[in-house]
């Protein structure tokens, strides 16, 4: 679904990543996980074509991003870091504008539902000025899911979310999974990330330092089995050994 | 196409819907558009036939028009291209990154949403230089030699005007898609006006102005800036009465033919487009944690351009501390806030003076002090805005500070005020001690007055920006100029207006004084207006209704 090949993008003389190569199948939730700096949002970017890649390929559904974008971005759903909404346009308006965008047949008969789950059906008339953070966060999270992605890529999600928020986002993901899509989220809550994600991919420094599931990463380690992702986490990237 | 349009037109609608239930918001930009299109209009086709009378007025040779029209359109154009150099042209707001960046339209799409931009600054710089043009000429009771009375242009010129300053905006702006290191080349830019601007002066210097307009009449000028020396010889065309319809047309296919390289380019814009934003944001994300973080993240990127960072030693308490903070700040840029403005003010009161000397009439070189002075004051007030709003990012920090609000007004102000006082008092020092014609009413106009109303003006802009503080939206920067603009103008008219009986008495003395004294309790009721908006948007956080902070005051 989504393939990343030696993927390497440098900011003039700084390498942000660092030939990464991953992929993320269908079914299948893959957390991005790495102190700040290490490159995740980069990443992210790049598979959105927001940056341009120094080298490296990526493909989206067998689309590559660099030859055919609008193909490729077709079976893209992106949610960002910090979203912004339209000042001067209402939460169906987004919505309608990416229905419109992404050539949706069907015309929104999801909204109400999403919308509902993400308790904005309240304020679907209401400019996007008017709205506070976290309403921001799940209107870029109900553009995300409005349209028929395939790949779905998620920016630090659930930061500023109420724990509602943050649990119906989950099962949402959680039914895209069922449904055969491929989602990436990078995060920084190392617990979620251990109950929600199939696989994780560990960056430091741009550089890919080690991927699969947390069991797998368990024995590689031959960590106790009580220790938690976050105590992994910290022992690889800091080099701390937990203790 | 169809979703962008789709948007834009709720956009809109949206707008105008928030208009109707808050003009503070909108209202200000119709207006001054209304305004803008209806001079252009008025200048396009009214006024037509204002007898002049062949006695009284002066013969104007064409070959001087063409070249001062030419050289007027070569300076707008380079102006524009300089802009597509910055993030202006290129800075999408961030919702388009958002939300259209990452979707499946393409990026020739949304170039092409762009171009109403584009069309909208070329008609409003194009409409600009017609104003002036048709008001210089008109009001100085010019003529051209075979006629007895000024017409107005008629739509032609007014077309070729737009036509010409579009053709340097999409060049600009595939300018802007195209070099990542544009600031690189902004630097150089000023460098080339810098030097423009000396061998003009030089030129003229040396060897008069009629070789000055031989070269902007000769190919040399003419053929590379083709866009500027056909509207030029369109508007000339026009004052002989002579319809240019086929310069016009070679225009307007130049116009055509400078939107194919945006189009062809398959570049990826996108990332350059969100460095600028991204840009801003480093500043407004470390401007969360104060003036501190502010400083620490400029230092971070002058680290890379090896420039020596200084650590920020206190002194003095309340307002005086924050106004040496904000000097320590530009203090690690030293030569392009002080050591800049300071040399540019002596060089240019030298030019003065030898510009004087030569043409043996002191009006000449004060004339041109004077000219540059006014488009260089627009720069200052282009500081000075920035400086107000990062003030206002910086609320968080202001907010316990026991300072009286038009001290913090006066130290966030402090450091432009001072980068154009030393300007000033550079430009004033060298004329005088030439000891050229006037000079002691050049220094105390340059040393006592400018400054005065320069701050005058800022602390009235701050006002302004208070009550329009929503930096994410372009609009409302817009919106805010505007407001300023309407807020300003009578200003300027008064000033005018309290000039008649000096020029009655013939005394420039008594202009200066007029002038001087009356900034003085403009100055005091600017502070006090801006004092009281910022006491109220730091405590509130919340933008400031002009109005009702006017009538509390009445
Ligand atoms: N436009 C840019 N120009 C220069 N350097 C950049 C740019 N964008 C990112 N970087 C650098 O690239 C590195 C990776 O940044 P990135 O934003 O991908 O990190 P991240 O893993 O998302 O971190 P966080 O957890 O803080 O979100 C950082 O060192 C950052 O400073
Ligand atoms: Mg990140």
């Amino acid at each position: 679904m989504l393939q990343i090949l030696s993927l390497t993008k440098r900011f003039g003389a700084m390498t942000a990543v660092d030939n990464l190569s991953f992929s993320v199948n269908s079914g299948e939730i893959v957390g991005l996980l790495g102190p700040n700096g290490a490159g995740k949002t980069t990443t992210i970017r790049c598979v959105a074509s927001l940056l341009q890649p120094s080298s490296g390929t990526i493909l989206l559904n067998g689309h590559n991003v660099a030859d055919d974008p609008v193909a490729a971005k077709r079976t893209l759903a992106f949610v960002p870091e910090v979203p912004n909404p339209y000042e001067m346009l209402t939460v169906m308006e987004h919505l309608r504008f990416i229905a419109a965008a992404y050539r949706m047949e069907e015309d929104l008969v999801h909204a109400e539902e999403i919308l509902t789950r993400l308790d904005l059906w309240d304020k679907r008339n209401d400019l996007g000025a008017s709205l506070s953070k976290g309403m921001r966060q799940k209107l870029a999270c109900a553009c995300a899911f409005i349209h028929q992605a395939q790949v779905f890529c998620f920016d630090e999600p659930l930061i500023g979310l109420d724990p509602k928020g943050m649990r119906e986002l989950k099962s949402m993901m959680m039914e895209r999974r069922a449904q055969g899509n491929a989602i990436l989220i990078s995060t920084h809550m190392l617990d979620t990330a251990e109950r929600l994600c199939d696989r994780v991919i560990i960056l430091k420094k741009g550089q890919l330092i080690v991927q699969g599931t947390v069991s797998e990463l368990k024995s590689q380690l031959m960590s106790s089995a009580e220790s938690s992702l976050e105590d992994m986490f910290l022992e690889l990237t800091e080099g701390t050994p937990a203790a | 196409m169809k979703p962008i349009l789709l948007m834009s037109g709720w956009k809109i609608r949206n707008a105008l819907r928030t208009t109707f239930s808050d003009p503070r918001k909108y209202g200000p930009l119709i207006f001054f558009t209304l305004f803008i299109l209806g001079s252009i209009a008025l200048t396009t086709f009214g006024f037509n036939s204002v007898p002049v009378d062949p006695a009284n007025g002066r013969a104007i040779n064409p070959e001087i028009l063409r070249a001062i029209t030419t050289f007027c359109m070569i300076l707008l154009g380079l102006s524009v291209i300089d802009a597509g150099l910055g993030d202006q042209l290129l800075a999408f707001p961030m919702s388009d990154v958002d939300y259209i960046f990452p979707s499946p339209i393409s990026r020739r799409i949304v170039l092409a949403n762009r171009l109403p931009a584009l069309t909208i600054g070329a008609i409003f710089f194009g409409g600009m230089v017609l104003i002036v043009f048709s008001s210089v000429t008109r009001f100085s009771h010019s003529t051209i030699p075979t006629h007895s009375h000024y017409s107005a242009p008629g739509w032609i010129p007014t077309v070729a005007l737009i036509a010409s300053t579009g053709t340097y905006f999409n060049l600009a702006m595939f300018v802007s898609i195209m070099v990542p290191n544009r600031s690189i080349l902004h630097r150089y830019m000023i460098g080339v006006f810098v030097a423009l601007g000396a061998s003009i002066a030089l030129i003229w210097w040396i060897r008069g102005a009629s070789t000055l307009v031989s070269i902007a009449n000769s190919n040399w000028v003419r053929i590379p800036f083709k866009p500027s020396s056909l509207a030029s010889d369109i508007l000339v065309a026009g004052f002989n009465h002579q319809p240019a319809y086929r310069t016009l047309l070679y225009l307007l296919i130049g116009y055509g033919v400078s939107l194919i390289p945006l189009f062809v380019t398959n570049t990826n814009w996108y990332e350059q487009s969100i460095a600028s934003a991204e840009r801003v944001s480093t500043i407004r994300q470390a401007a969360k944690g104060g003036l501190a973080g502010v400083m620490a993240a400029k230092s971070a990127s002058f680290k890379h351009k090896g420039v020596k960072t200084y650590t920020v030693s206190p002194f003095g308490t309340g307002a005086m501390a924050l106004f040496w903070a904000h000097l320590s700040a530009a203090w690690k840029k030293p030569f392009a806030n002080f050591i800049a403005p300071a040399i540019g003010g002596i060089v240019l009161g030298f030019l003065a003076a030898a510009i004087s000397a030569k043409n043996n009439s002191a009006l000449i070189g004060i004339g041109l002090l004077a000219g540059i002075t006014a488009y260089l004051t627009l720069f200052f007030m282009q500081i000075a805005r920035t400086a107000a709003e990062s003030s206002i990012r910086r609320r968080e920090l202001l907010s316990p500070l026991p300072i009286l609000g038009w001290q913090a007004v006066l130290a966030n102000l402090g450091v432009p005020i001072v980068a154009f006082g030393l300007f000033c008092l550079g430009a004033a020092l060298a004329y005088s001690v030439t000891g050229s014609q006037y000079w002691s009413m050049l220094a105390v106009a340059f040393v006592v007055f400018m400054p005065i109303r320069m701050a005058s003006r800022m602390s009235l802009q701050y006002v302004v920006i208070l009550g329009y503080p929503d930096l994410a939206d372009k609009l409302q920067q817009v919106v805010s100029n505007c407001v300023y603009g309407v807020v300003a103008l009578p200003l300027i008219v008064g000033e005018g207006i309290l000039l008649i009986p000096s020029l009655i008495l013939r005394s420039i003395w008594l202009g200066i004084f007029t002038l001087t004294i009356v900034q003085i309790p403009m100055l005091v009721l600017t502070l006090y207006l801006a004092g009281k908006a910022s006491e109220k948007a730091i405590a509130t956080g919340e933008p400031v209704n002009l109005w009702r902070l006017l009538s509390r005051q009445a």
